[in-house]
């Protein structure tokens, strides 16, 4: 049987570390409706979503590969 | 025509589409996956040099030669775990030496926001930061970025109040739900079971005692500046993103001359006209630059503040061509 020499595209290994996300957490959770210490201009600010509420960034940083 | 570059459903390019559509004519170019199924790209070139480049999305078309000048959040969405086969693969990278085409085309005529999405990439480096905000007489706190085992020792023998960062911002999972990796102070303990091998480098810095933070938006010569007071939250004192809102107040404040004279240094020496930058404030008044993204968003600010980001956005572009 032929071997194929074409380097799959991915490969699914264990071998690579990442010792960062050893330190990967859960989003915090948010009481949105405690008191707020300070007056918002608009309102709409609580239907925004960030990344640590929704995990579909819009609200703040977004950097691309 | 101006064109805006990101995910459709981004209130941004929404809201900002809008505000120059009132003068001028905006089209949004969608780069999600499903948007990008419904599209149609074609470049063709002759043999005597010529060239066109027309994209259908959506009912709109838009035409290369048509373009006045283009703004980019989001060049291409991101390949996520569930694209791994290799069709998906190789569909995704068509699409992106297509569209990074498409938008080298835009930088050859001058016709791109901070240059190009080369530049924008490049200007997002964690690395990148340091000899550029050392030029322009930022101070930014001592890092490492690194995997190797003794000069993570060797950090935290000089530094022990040390924060762990992340270089790169990706969608990540924790118990099933989404996250992100949050700034967090990390003791050299922390590190007793590390092993070099196999590891990929990381990011050290160190901890500094602020007393609020600075979210900048630079557009062209104008700095606009909010302070994000988180210190009366418990989640938020370190990293202000977990957005613990009630807790964070957020206010418009004027930009010191000297830190804006430095920041516009910052952005002439990186060649950008658009670009968010995080600093933050100690005790002594003294600035420290966090992070530099020419793709940062801006939006919870403006809705916070009453900062008018969008609008100066829009006669920044507008402006620009004119």
């Amino acid at each position: 049987m032929k071997k194929s020499t074409i380097e799959p595209f991915v490969r699914n290994s264990d071998v690579e570390k990442t010792f960062t996300l050893r330190f990967l957490k859960e989003n915090p959770s948010i009481d949105e409706k405690q008191n707020w210490i300070w007056d918002p201009e608009q309102p709409q600010i609580l239907n925004i979503k960030t990344a640590t509420f929704s995990g579909k960034n819009k609200a703040d940083d977004y950097t691309n590969e | 025509m101006f064109l805006l570059i990101g995910d459709h459903t981004d209130p941004h390019l929404q809201e900002l589409c809008t505000e120059i559509n009132q003068a001028q004519e905006c089209q949004i170019l969608s780069t999600e996956r499903d948007d990008l199924l419904d599209t149609q790209f074609s470049f063709f070139s002759k043999t005597d040099g010529t060239y066109s480049c027309i994209i259908s999305q959506s009912e709109k078309t838009i035409n290369l030669d048509n373009i006045d000048l283009a703004f980019c959040l989001s060049p291409l969405f991101r390949l996520d775990g569930k694209e791994q086969t290799q069709k998906a693969r190789f569909w995704y990278f068509s699409w992106k030496e297509s569209l990074y085409g498409f938008y080298a085309l835009l930088a050859l005529r001058n016709r791109f926001i901070n240059g190009s999405i080369e530049n924008c990439l490049r200007c997002q480096s964690k690395i990148l930061t340091f000899p550029f905000a050392h030029q322009a007489g930022l101070k930014v706190p001592k890092s490492l970025i690194s995997n190797a085992e003794s000069s993570i020792k060797d950090f935290f023998a000089h530094d022990s109040q040390v924060v762990l960062k992340t270089l790169h911002q990706m969608p990540l999972e924790s118990e099933g739900e989404m996250t992100m990796l949050l700034t967090q102070k990390i003791l050299e303990q922390d590190f007793s079971s590390y092993e070099e091998q196999d590891e990929s480098p990381l990011f050290l810095q160190k901890f500094i005692d602020k007393i609020y933070d600075l979210r900048l938006v630079v557009i062209g010569s104008e700095v606009m500046t909010c302070k994000i007071d988180a210190s009366k939250s418990l989640l938020g004192n370190v990293d202000y993103r977990a957005y613990d809102m009630p807790n964070t107040p957020h206010h418009y404040i004027e930009t010191p001359s000297e830190l804006k004279n430095k920041i516009l240094s910052l952005c002439k020496m990186m060649s950008l006209d658009y670009v968010s930058i995080d600093l933050c404030v100690d005790s002594t008044q003294e600035y420290w630059l966090l992070d530099i993204n020419p793709f940062g968003r801006y939006l919870w600010l403006e809705y916070a503040t009453g900062m008018q980001i969008t609008r100066k956005l829009s006669k920044f572009i507008q402006q620009k061509v004119d």
